[in-house]
């Protein structure tokens, strides 16, 4: 309950800080998407269905404050889906 | 059979993977293509909220340069009223001429003022959210303007708050003249800087220089005869040479737009500017 709790106080400040902050911010021209942090940081051994739909609402989020419908919530689903097998390419044993 | 399942169990979550792509790739191309609910967007009532709280302190941070620009024009202004004043008295002992004048000129238009509360200038499609909407008697293709010339039209609303296409936008297209000769042309951007947009299809025989105002044509119901757009740029060939294109530098500063004012003709009906927020591109 507690985890779900941080979880959902992580969400809305990383959307906070991108649409209101970083939305403004370009780094030789390219855009700051710093809200895939969230996706980043969540547990490992998470099942990616699970992830795939934290990481969809939140682009959407994004998206939605944003005008942007649908450009972050697929890139978002997208990294997501590709985590765990970079992750583990990442940190192979060598 | 059983062999099916267990492959469909085991890579369920590509089917979820596959579900989600095409439920935001709908969503990217529904707005980009028509009209569609105001929901998906930064209009909706709660999003809308929160950009106006933001606005709120935001705000306060342009209330210095503002304050001097408010200045300054103020005085500017008391200079012109004293000279007109003065040329006023002296041409004419009754005033009702020049008052009619002006009533005439305002006769055919509402104004509504309204805030700037989410703007941007580095995408390639450009949206400025406003805090009025329906209710404060907002619709969709009417013209945006502020202090210093052209800004948009609007695009989508919702009951209290409404999104513009502002010249910084793909889908924006604006009927524009040269002052001086009338020829006229459509104002394009096409990205990159948002001091300068384009007038493609300038002809071959039209008369401007250099440093000519561009004003609106008046061709549309969206905006009247003379709002000022910006000045002559750069003058090049268009891509199939056959006319001239030309690169206008706007009076309005998008980067720092906050009050703004959205002027509507007052008869219903008649002939409206229909496409002339839509899309011809």
């Amino acid at each position: 309950m507690l985890t779900y709790l941080q979880r959902i106080e992580w969400f809305i400040g990383l959307v906070l800080l991108q649409v209101l902050v970083l939305n403004h911010m370009h780094i030789n021209g390219y855009a700051t998407p710093f809200f895939i942090y969230f996706i980043l940081k969540y547990n490992s051994g998470v099942s990616r269905n699970v992830l795939m739909i934290w990481a969809f609402l939140l682009g959407l989020t994004v998206d939605i404050l944003g005008n942007t419908p649908g450009m972050n919530a697929a890139a978002a689903t997208v990294l997501a889906f590709m985590r765990e097998p970079v992750f583990t390419i990442s940190h192979a044993p060598r | 059979m059983k062999n099916l399942l267990n492959f469909f169990l085991k890579y369920n979550y590509w089917f979820l993977f596959v579900l989600l792509e095409i439920i935001s790739f709908a969503l990217l191309f529904h707005f980009n293509s028509y009209q569609g609910s105001a929901f998906f967007t930064s209009a909706n009532f709660v999003s809308g909220a929160m950009y106006d709280a933001a606005n709120n302190v935001t705000g306060y941070f342009h209330l210095k340069t503002i304050n001097d620009e408010l200045v300054q024009k103020n005085v500017e202004l008391e200079l012109q009223l004293e000279s007109i004043r003065k040329a006023l008295i002296e041409a004419t002992e009754d005033s009702s001429g020049v008052e009619q004048l002006k009533q005439e000129a305002l006769a055919g238009y509402d104004i509504f003022k309204a805030s700037v509360i989410n703007n941007s200038v580095t995408h390639a499609d450009n949206y400025i959210t406003l805090d009025k909407g329906e209710v404060d008697g907002i619709r969709s293709e009417m013209g945006v303007v502020n202090g210093s010339g052209v800004v948009g039209i609007v695009y989508l609303t919702s009951p209290h708050y409404s999104i513009v296409i502002p010249v910084l936008n793909s889908k924006s297209s604006i009927s524009c003249k040269i002052k001086r000769s009338d020829y006229f042309g459509f104002l394009k951007w096409d990205g990159g800087s948002s001091e300068f947009a384009f007038i493609k299809d300038m002809p071959r025989h039209s008369l401007f220089s250099l440093g000519d105002t561009i004003v609106t044509s008046g061709h549309s119901a969206v905006f009247p005869s003379g709002i000022p757009v910006g000045t002559v740029d750069d003058i090049a060939d268009s891509h199939d040479g056959l006319s001239y294109l030309l690169r206008v530098k706007l009076f309005t500063d998008f980067a720092r737009l906050n009050d703004v004012r959205v002027i509507a003709q007052k008869r219903a009906g008649g002939t409206i500017g229909v496409g002339k927020a839509g899309k011809n591109d």
